[in-house]
C-alpha cells in the first residue's frame, strides 16, 4: 500500500501531462493550468523548507564552533540583510509621490514677458524636469521659464532606488511658483540598498566567478589535451583551430583559422551535437515512460 | 479603467449627439455612406450564412454627418470572402477570422468587431449597424461610427468594449487572419469593416461591414497534428511492452557496459576506505526536468550503495524543491538498505538557488570536506568546469552525467567518467539490472535503429534530390 | 634514490602557475591593447545587415536575458546594438525573462538608452549620431516575467497580457502611443536576443521564432555559440553574435570600438595561453612517455 498508492498517483498525473500534449480541450489545459498552480505553490512554499534547511545546517555548527564556522555567521547574516531589505519598508509610511507646490508670487517683470516662472529647489543630485526643460538641481534655486498653462514636473534622482515625485502645477501669466522635494529612497527589490547590493557586490562576485573559468580552462587543457592517439591528437587539434579561429588572431593571421573553425562548428560539431541529441531525446522519453508507466519503482522503496 | 471611462464618455456623448444629429437632419448623410453607398451592396460574398438565421433586429439609425466635414474621399470597398471557423485542433478558445481586403493603404487598416450572439441591437450602438438594403439581400451591413461627430471618433484598439461590440482585433495593411479569443461556451457574431485612419491613428471613416454568424468555437478532443509523435510513443511504449515480454523468456538480456555507472560502486567503495564523503550534486534545473528526475532516480541507487558501505552522503541541491525530494530519494535508499538508522536528513543540502554562488557554495564542500567522490547527475551550465576542476584538484574520483550539450566537453576533460546523453537516463536501469528496466533500455535501442533506418532514407533521398540523381537512381 | 625525471615533476608542478601566467595575460593587453585588426564573421555580419535593413522607426523588442556573470562577454554587444538601432530610430521595448537581470537592465536603460551613446562629436566615432531615447514614447521596457519557456510562449501570442497590458513601471501600456498595434512578437519588425544562457535564444527560437516566422538576432556566449549556430544555418535566425570575438566584430561594424574590442586582445592572449598550455602538457607529456619507454623511473 506504502508504495501502491504514490505510483498510483504517480501514473496518474504522468498520463495526465502526456495526455495534456495530445487533448487539446480546454477543460484538460484548465486543469493543466490548475496543476502548474499548485506546482508554483509547492515550489514556493519548499523555499521555505530551503531556509529552515539553511538554518537547520548553519546554525548547530555556528553553536558548537565547528571548523570554518565564521563562514555560516556570514552566510546567515547574509541571508538575513538581503531578507530585510527586500522587502518594501517605505509602504509603511507614506512618503512623497508628488513634489512640493510652494509660494506662489506675482512677478510683472515676467508677466510683462507673458510667461510664468517655476522656481526649482531641489538637492543638488536631483534631476528635474519642468515641461520640456531638463536639468540638475543646485545649491540655490534654480528658475525655469514657462509658458502659463498646466506645467508637469518630475523630480528624479539618476541613481536607481528612488521614486520619482511626479506632479501638475498650473500657472498664469506673471506667476512665480516655487516648486520643491527630495525624491524619497525606496526600499525593496527596486529599493536603493538593494540596487546597491546588487551593483556592488552580488554583479561584481558573480562576474569573478564566472571569469575563474579562464583559468580553470587553461588548467584543465594543460592536463587533458594530450596527442595520446590519433582521435586525441585530431581533438587537440580542433580545439588550436577553434580558439585562433574565433579569436581576432586567427584571422589576423590567416583566413584558413576562421575558416577552418566555421567549418569545424558547421559539420563534424553539428553531426555530433544532433546525434547526441537524439539519443538523448530518447533516452527522455525511455525514462518518462518508465515512470509513468510504473517500471521504475526504486525510488518508492518496498511495501514493507 | 481611465480608458474604459473615456470610452463610456464617448459612447454617451455619442449615442446624444448621434439621436440629436437624426433629429435635426433626418436625411442621409452628407458623403457616401451606409446602405445605399456605393460598394455597400455590391461586395460579394461578404455574407457567408444563407439562410440567416434570425437576428435581433437591429435599429436602423440615420448615420451621422460630421460636424467638421472631412475632405471628400472615395468610399472604402468592403472585406469579401470572410470566414469565421473554429481552428483545427483548438482548444474551444478560439475562433478564426479570414477575408480578402476589398482596398489597401498606409492608412487603412481593419477592425473586426465581436459580439455575443443574439444580442440586442441597442439604437445608436457603436459602431451602428444598419439595416440591409432590402429584406433578403446579402447581409452585409453599413457600419457607422455613431456618435462620432466630430471627428477624431476614436482609436480602436484591441479589447474596446463599443456598446455590446468587442473589437477583436485591428489589423495593419496585408493582415487578413486573425484569431481571436473568445470564451468556449458562447456563440458570437462578427463584424469586419475596413476603417480609415488619421496618422495619429484616429479612424474617420469606415467601409460596409460583413457580417457573419452565428459562430461557435469547437474544442477538439485529439490533436491531429500531433498524432506522429504520439505513434513514436506509443512505438516505444509498444516495444518496452515486446521487450519485457522477451525479458520474462530470456533472463540474460546484454547491455553493453557503461563504465561510469559500474564506477560508481568503486567509487563509493573507495570513499569508505579514505573515510571520506561521497558528494553528489542533482544539477541546476528544476525538479520537474527530466535531467533532474533520471538524477533522483540514481541518487536513490547512489544512496542505497553508500548506506550498504557505510560511507557518509552529502547531497547538495540548486532548488528546494528538489531538496525536499532528494531527501525524500535518499532515506528510501537507505530504507532499501536496511540502514534507516544511518539516514542523516541534515546532509540532504539546498545550497542556493543562484548559478554561481551554487558553484561557490559547492566547491566550499569540496575543498573543506575534500569528498572522495564527486558525482554530478543532472543538468549543469557555466559552472560545471568550477566544480569538476575544483573536485580534480582535490583528487576525488568524479562521474558526470547531463545532457546539455555544452557542458560535455568541461565535464569529459575534467572528470574521470562521463554519461553522455543517454547514458544517464539508462544509468538507473542499468544499475538494478532488473529485467524490465533492462527491456526498456533493449526497447529505446530499438528505436534509435528504427530512427537511424529513417535517417539514412532521408539523407538518401535527400542526396538524390540534391545531385538531381532520380532518373539516374530510379530509372 | 634519484629525483624524478623532469617530465615527471612538470606533470605535477603547482597549477597555480598557470593561473599566474593567464592573470598576466588577461591584464596586460586591457592597459597596452595590441590593437589587431577585428574581422567580424560571417554569423557576426548577418546579425549586423538584419539590423541595418530595418526601415527608419522600426519597432524592435529587445530581450535582455543575462546576468552580471555574462556581461563581459555580451554587454558590449549591447552596447554597440543599441547604438544601431537607435542611429536608425527604431522604438525599442525591452523585456526580459531572468530574474536576475531587471536591476541590470535599469543600468543599460540609464546609460544606453535615457543618453546618446554616441553624440556628434564622439572621439572615434564616425558614424551618425544618436540621441536621448524618452521613456515611453521612444522606447518602453515591459520589465521582468517569471516563466521560462511558458513565458516567451506567451510572448508569441499575447505580449500584452504576458505583462498585464502594463510596463514595468505600471503605465497601462494603452496610454503609450508607440505601444499602438503591438500585440505580440510577429509585430515586430525585430527581436533582438542578448541571452546569456536558459530561458534565451535557444527558447525564442524553438517556441516562438519558427512558429510565428519571426525575424530574430541574437548574441550569447562563446560556449553556447556551438548550441545555437546550427539555427543560423537553417535561418531561425538572421545572425548571431558569439562571444568576446563575435561583440568585437560588431563593435567595428557598428564603428564604435568599445568593450568588445578591448576585449578580443584579451581574448588574443588569453587564447593562446591556452593553446601554450596544451602544447606544454603535450611535451611534459611526450618526454615523459620518451623517458618510460628507455626504462626510465616514472
Amino acid at each position: 500500500m506504502k508504495r501502491t498508492v504514490p505510483l498510483v498517483i504517480g501514473m496518474m498525473f504522468g498520463l495526465f501531462a502526456l495526455a495534456e500534449f495530445y487533448v487539446p480541450h480546454h477543460l484538460v489545459g484548465d486543469l493543466s493550468d490548475e496543476f502548474r498552480s499548485w506546482a508554483a505553490i509547492l515550489g514556493a512554499a519548499a523555499f521555505i523548507l530551503g531556509g529552515v534547511n539553511i538554518l537547520q545546517v548553519s546554525w548547530p555548527k555556528i553553536r558548537r564552533r565547528e571548523e570554518d564556522w565564521p563562514y555560516k555567521v556570514v552566510l546567515l547574516a547574509s541571508a538575513a540583510i538581503m531578507l530585510l531589505v527586500g522587502l518594501p519598508w517605505h509602504k509603511l509610511g507614506s512618503p512623497a509621490t508628488a513634489p512640493t507646490i510652494g509660494a506662489r508670487v506675482v512677478d510683472p517683470a515676467v508677466a510683462a514677458r507673458g510667461h510664468a516662472v517655476i522656481a526649482i529647489d531641489v538637492p543638488a543630485d536631483v534631476t528635474y524636469q519642468v515641461g520640456k526643460t531638463i536639468g540638475a538641481g543646485a545649491a540655490s534655486q534654480v528658475a525655469v521659464e514657462v509658458e502659463p498653462g498646466k506645467v508637469a514636473i518630475k523630480l528624479s534622482r539618476r541613481l536607481a532606488g528612488y521614486r520619482a515625485l511626479e506632479g501638475e502645477v498650473t500657472v498664469a501669466a506673471g506667476d512665480v511658483v516655487t516648486v520643491g522635494g527630495d525624491p524619497p529612497m525606496l526600499w525593496g527589490k527596486d529599493g536603493r540598498v538593494f540596487v546597491w547590493i546588487y551593483d556592488h557586490i552580488f554583479s561584481p562576485a558573480n562576474a569573478t566567478l564566472f571569469a575563474l573559468l579562464a583559468f580553470f580552462v587553461a588548467s584543465a587543457a594543460f592536463r587533458a589535451f594530450r596527442a595520446r592517439n590519433v582521435e586525441a591528437a585530431l581533438l587537440l587539434g580542433s580545439a588550436i583551430f577553434m580558439m585562433l579561429g574565433r579569436a581576432p588572431l586567427g584571422g589576423a593571421i590567416s583566413d584558413i583559422f576562421p575558416d577552418v573553425a566555421q567549418w569545424l562548428l558547421d559539420v563534424p560539431s553539428n553531426g555530433g551535437r544532433r546525434a547526441i541529441m537524439m539519443g538523448a531525446a530518447v533516452g527522455a522519453i525511455a525514462t518518462g515512460l518508465r515512470i509513468v508507466l510504473g517500471i521504475e519503482r526504486q525510488h518508492l522503496g518496498s511495501d514493507a | 479603467m481611465t480608458r474604459g471611462a473615456s470610452l463610456l464618455g464617448v459612447v454617451v456623448v455619442g449615442v446624444v449627439a448621434a439621436v440629436g444629429l437624426a433629429q435635426a437632419q433626418p436625411g442621409p448623410p452628407g458623403r457616401p455612406r451606409g446602405p445605399s453607398a456605393p460598394g455597400a451592396t455590391d461586395v460579394p460574398g461578404a455574407v457567408v450564412d444563407a439562410p440567416a438565421p434570425p437576428l435581433p433586429a437591429p435599429a436602423p439609425v440615420a448615420p451621422v454627418m460630421p460636424h467638421r466635414p472631412e475632405p471628400p474621399r472615395p468610399p472604402i470597398p468592403g472585406v469579401t470572402e470572410l470566414e469565421v471557423l473554429a481552428p483545427r485542433n483548438d482548444s474551444g478558445r478560439h475562433l478564426a477570422v479570414t477575408f480578402t481586403r476589398g482596398a489597401t493603404g498606409d492608412d487603412l487598416a481593419t477592425v473586426i468587431f465581436r459580439r455575443r450572439w443574439g444580442t440586442p441591437n441597442p439604437p445608436a450602438s457603436y459602431p451602428q449597424l444598419l439595416a440591409p438594403a432590402t429584406a433578403g439581400a446579402p447581409r452585409t451591413w453599413s457600419v457607422e461610427f455613431a456618435g462620432a461627430a466630430p471627428p477624431p471618433l476614436a482609436k480602436l484598439t484591441k479589447d474596446d468594449q463599443l456598446g455590446p461590440w468587442t473589437v477583436a482585433a485591428v489589423l495593419e495593411a496585408g493582415e487578413t487572419t486573425a484569431t481571436d479569443e473568445v470564451a468556449p461556451d458562447g456563440t458570437y457574431e462578427y463584424v469586419v469593416a475596413e476603417v480609415r485612419r488619421r496618422p495619429d491613428g484616429t479612424v474617420i471613416d469606415a467601409s460596409p461591414g460583413a457580417v457573419i454568424g452565428p459562430r461557435t468555437p469547437e474544442a477538439a478532443l485529439i490533436n491531429t497534428d500531433r498524432l506522429g509523435y504520439l505513434g513514436i510513443v506509443l512505438l516505444l511504449a509498444g516495444l518496452i511492452v515486446w521487450y519485457i515480454e522477451a525479458a520474462k523468456k530470456k533472463k540474460d538480456l546484454y547491455v553493453r557496459r557503461l563504465p561510469g555507472v559500474d564506477a560508481i560502486e568503486d567509487s563509493i567503495g573507495r570513499s569508505t576506505e579514505m573515510g571520506r564523503p561521497v558528494l553528489y550534486v542533482t544539477g541546476l534545473e528544476e525538479i520537474q526536468n527530466i535531467q533532474t528526475i533520471a538524477s533522483l532516480l540514481i541518487l536513490g541507487h547512489v544512496a542505497e550503495k553508500t548506506a550498504q558501505y557505510d560511507t557518509d552522503l552529502v547531497v547538495a541541491n540548486y532548488y528546494p524543491l528538489t531538496m525536499v525530494v532528494a531527501e525524500e530519494v535518499v532515506r528510501q535508499g537507505y530504507a532499501n538498505a536496511g540502514r534507516i538508522d544511518a539516514h542523516r536528513p541534515e546532509r540532504c543540502l539546498f545550497i542556493t538557488a543562484e548559478q554561481f554562488a551554487f558553484a561557490a557554495g559547492v566547491n566550499g564542500i569540496i575543498l573543506r570536506e575534500r569528498p572522495a567522490t564527486n558525482i554530478y547527475f543532472g543538468a549543469f551550465y557555466g559552472e560545471s568546469l568550477l566544480l569538476a576542476e575544483t573536485g580534480f584538484l582535490t583528487g576525488a574520483v568524479q562521474i558526470a552525467g547531463t545532457a546539455e550539450l555544452t557542458q560535455l566537453p568541461f565535464f569529459i576533460t575534467a572528470c574521470d567518467y562521463t554519461l553522455i546523453g543517454e547514458e544517464m537516463y539508462a544509468a538507473s536501469a542499468y544499475l538494478t539490472k532488473e529485467p524490465n528496466l533492462l527491456a526498456n533500455l533493449k526497447a529505446a535501442d530499438a528505436f534509435k535503429v528504427v530512427a537511424m533506418v529513417f535517417i539514412l532514407t532521408g539523407v538518401a533521398l535527400a542526396t538524390v534530390g540534391a545531385f538531381q540523381l532520380g532518373p539516374w537512381v530510379f530509372r | 634514490m634519484s629525483a624524478p625525471h623532469w617530465s615527471e615533476r612538470l606533470q605535477r608542478f603547482d597549477r597555480r602557475w598557470i593561473f599566474l601566467v593567464m592573470a598576466v595575460a588577461v591584464v596586460v593587453p586591457l592597459f597596452l591593447p595590441l590593437g589587431l585588426p577585428v574581422k567580424p564573421d560571417r554569423m557576426t555580419k548577418a546579425a549586423y545587415n538584419a539590423v541595418e535593413a530595418l526601415p527608419e522607426g522600426a519597432r524592435v523588442f529587445v530581450s535582455v536575458d543575462l546576468d552580471p556573470a555574462a556581461t563581459p562577454e555580451i554587454e558590449p554587444y549591447y552596447r554597440a546594438v543599441i547604438l544601431q538601432l537607435k542611429r536608425k530610430h527604431a522604438r525599442l521595448v525591452f523585456a526580459t525573462t531572468w530574474y536576475q537581470a531587471p536591476p541590470l537592465l535599469e543600468r543599460y536603460l540609464r546609460e544606453t538608452v535615457e543618453v546618446a551613446i554616441a553624440p556628434a562629436g564622439t572621439e572615434g566615432y564616425s558614424g551618425l549620431p544618436d540621441r536621448p531615447y524618452r521613456k515611453h514614447v521612444d522606447y518602453v521596457n515591459l520589465g521582468f516575467r517569471e516563466g521560462k519557456s511558458a513565458i516567451i510562449q506567451a510572448f508569441g501570442s499575447d505580449l500584452r497580457g504576458a505583462f498585464d497590458n502594463q510596463a514595468d513601471d505600471g503605465t497601462p501600456l494603452d496610454r503609450i502611443p508607440m505601444m499602438d498595434g503591438i500585440t505580440r512578437l510577429s509585430d515586430f519588425d525585430l527581436v533582438v536576443l542578448v541571452s546569456a544562457g536558459s530561458p534565451g535564444a535557444k527558447e525564442y527560437v524553438q517556441f516562438v521564432g519558427t512558429r510565428y516566422k519571426l525575424p530574430m538576432v541574437a548574441a550569447c556566449t562563446a560556449v553556447s555559440t556551438t548550441d545555437l549556430a546550427p539555427y543560423v544555418q537553417t535561418g531561425q535566425l538572421l545572425g548571431l553574435v558569439g562571444g568576446m570575438a563575435g561583440a568585437a566584430g560588431y563593435e567595428s561594424l557598428v564603428g564604435k570600438p568599445g568593450a568588445g574590442t578591448t576585449g578580443a586582445d584579451v581574448l588574443n592572449i588569453g587564447n593562446l595561453v591556452v593553446i601554450a598550455a596544451i602544447i606544454f602538457g603535450n611535451v611534459v607529456f611526450f618526454a615523459g612517455r620518451r623517458h618510460r619507454r628507455r626504462g626510465g623511473r616514472p
